[in-house]
């Protein structure tokens, strides 16, 4: 027991020692004073006195802009939601045709989601250009990164009676996937789903801002010219389309499980 | 169907034979219990009988056809001729009935269309209610397979695999973890189809008394070796015993 004890405090000690290490080492790269914080906290009072009260003149344009900021989530988490399940399948130990496809599914699925979506968003926009089309694709991949593991996980979670019942009456791949393995996964496939668009709702708005479309764009131009009661509209109603999308997804997600 | 295995031998990859000179014919229309204590080998055997397992010598046919010659696609076009009865039923809890027992034409059927209640033809959900009818659960169509009891569900998985048209039915235990009531349905409906239909019926059993009385021929399994194979009036009390003789005994001696 002490000798344990000793042990883990020995480990215990490097991580702090590392963790100190890079916090002061962080600190003093970012130059990080007390007199720069408390002028933030300042100009933070300044944009918010200036942004009052919210500017509702453009409010078209800008409630047209979320719409595609909503579309653009909902669109590319529905291609990626579909895509994810055979490639769900083929990255599941029990569903996988043959091991190579395993480990080649495997690694796209970490490989689309080791890259986060914002520079995804970048890499589209340069090859595709401006719009939403870049934010739809961007959306994809990302969805895809993370249903894909999700779904191919629970697969592998899934009782194995169903699939040989079915293998034993000569059935299909396709049959024994759609009699056995999507019955089963489909209520958390649809929760994972749901989840999945809140989480792109939300990349949606960030990727507006390197070009992607949607209301990321009217953010970034009034705030890079100064129209802050406009920006804060923008502000409130991305707020209110989270808050929704949360809301009803939740309510959803509720019922399914 | 008939069949026929031949010097059957199964060897797993630990080296461990658990299944050594198996030879036994089934008679078109015959039913037969398999027992055995645990571990003799009886789920192997079955398994590869369908070819869930691959054999290590010997063979096994069909008819006239040999499964270790097949390949994939013939072992799935003999497959569906039989029809497979699970310890645990193997249904999909959270669908209904109806579906579940539809699912017994995924065999025969490889348009997924036919695959789902609504668009399913005509023929088909008829063929469905009229082997629900023959189990006794018409009235449960339409309830989750989640809420019946152990015997109910499994007497859905019967309707179910009676969907495939099936010209055999094997068995791993159907009535292992089933109520003595249930299980007795259960066996006697077994019983009554395969007379019906004069299907071959292989089912493996750990109730002697149903062995017994609803079986025409009774083969024991012990350490892979068939101990038995008689007609079940020429059982004798001895016979079942020495199958069931604990194995370490017989070391010491
Ligand atoms: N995949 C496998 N690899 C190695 N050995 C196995 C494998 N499957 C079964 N065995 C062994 O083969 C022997 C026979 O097992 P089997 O499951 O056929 O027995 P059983 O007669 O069905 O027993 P029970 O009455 O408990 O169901 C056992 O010793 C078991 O440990
Ligand atoms: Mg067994």
């Amino acid at each position: 027991m002490p000798g344990r004890w000793k042990k883990t405090s020995f480990s215990t000690t490097i991580i702090l020692v590392l963790v100190a290490t890079l916090l002061v080492h962080g600190l003093q790269r970012s130059e990080l004073t007390i007199t720069r914080l408390t002028d933030g906290i300042w100009r933070l009072g300044d944009f918010i006195t200036q942004a009052f009260p919210p500017d509702f003149s453009r409010i078209t344009n800008i409630l047209i802009a979320s719409f595609e900021t909503f579309e653009i989530a909902l669109i590319g988490t529905i291609f990626g939601a579909l895509l994810s399940v055979p490639l769900g399948v083929l990255a599941a130990r029990n569903t996988t045709p043959h091991k190579s496809v395993y480990f080649i599914a495997r690694g796209i699925i970490s490989f689309l989601r080791a890259i986060p979506d914002l520079v995804w968003g970048l890499i589209f926009v340069v090859t595709i250009g401006l719009g939403p089309a870049p934010g739809i694709f961007a959306i994809t991949v990302d969805v895809i990164g993370f249903c894909g593991r999700f779904f191919a996980e629970r697969i592998e979670e899934i009782d194995s009676g169903p699939m040989d019942s079915l293998k034993v009456s000569g059935a299909s791949k396709l049959a024994i996937v759609t009699g056995a393995i999507l019955p089963a996964t489909l209520p958390s496939f649809i929760a994972t789903c749901l989840f999945s668009l809140e989480q792109s709702v939300r990349s949606a708005i960030i990727l507006g801002l390197v070009g992607a479309g949607g209301i990321g764009v009217e953010l970034q131009t009034s705030m890079q010219l100064f129209r802050f009661k406009e920006a804060l509209t923008i502000i409130l109603i991305i707020f209110a389309i989270v808050l929704g999308v949360e809301r009803v997804s939740a309510y959803f997600r509720s019922k399914i499980i | 169907m008939n069949f026929k295995t031949e010097n059957l031998c199964k060897r797993f990859s630990d080296g461990h034979y658990a299944l050594r000179d198996i030879s036994f014919t089934a008679k078109e229309g015959q039913s037969i219990a398999i027992i055995g204590p645990n571990g003799a080998g009886k789920s192997t055997l079955i398994k590869c009988l369908v070819g869930l397992e691959e054999i290590t010598s010997g063979s096994i046919s069909f008819g006239q056809v040999e499964i270790s010659n097949m390949n994939k696609k013939n072992l799935r076009e003999l497959r569906k001729n039989i029809g497979f009865v699970f310890q645990n039923f193997n249904l999909i809890q959270n669908l209904s009935v109806f579906h579940n027992v539809l699912f017994g034409t995924m065999g025969r059927k490889a348009n997924p269309l036919s695959w789902f209640p609504l668009t399913a033809s005509k023929e088909d959900r008829e063929l469905v209610m009229f082997h629900l009818d023959r189990v006794g659960l018409a009235d449960h169509a339409k309830k989750r397979v989640d809420h019946l009891s152990g015997g109910q569900q499994q007497r859905v998985a019967i309707a179910k695999m009676l969907m495939q048209k099936p010209k055999m039915i094997i068995a791993d235990e159907p009535v292992a973890s089933l109520d003595p009531k249930s299980g007795l349905e259960v066996i006697e409906l077994l019983s009554t189809i395969s007379r019906e239909e004069s299907l071959t019926v292989i089912s493996i059993l750990h109730q002697l008394d149903f062995a017994r009385n609803y079986f025409d021929r009774i083969i024991g399994l012990k350490k892979g070796q068939i101990e038995m194979d008689k007609l079940t009036s020429n059982v004798s009390k001895e016979n079942l015993d020495l199958i069931y003789s604990n194995p370490l005994e017989e070391i010491i001696v």
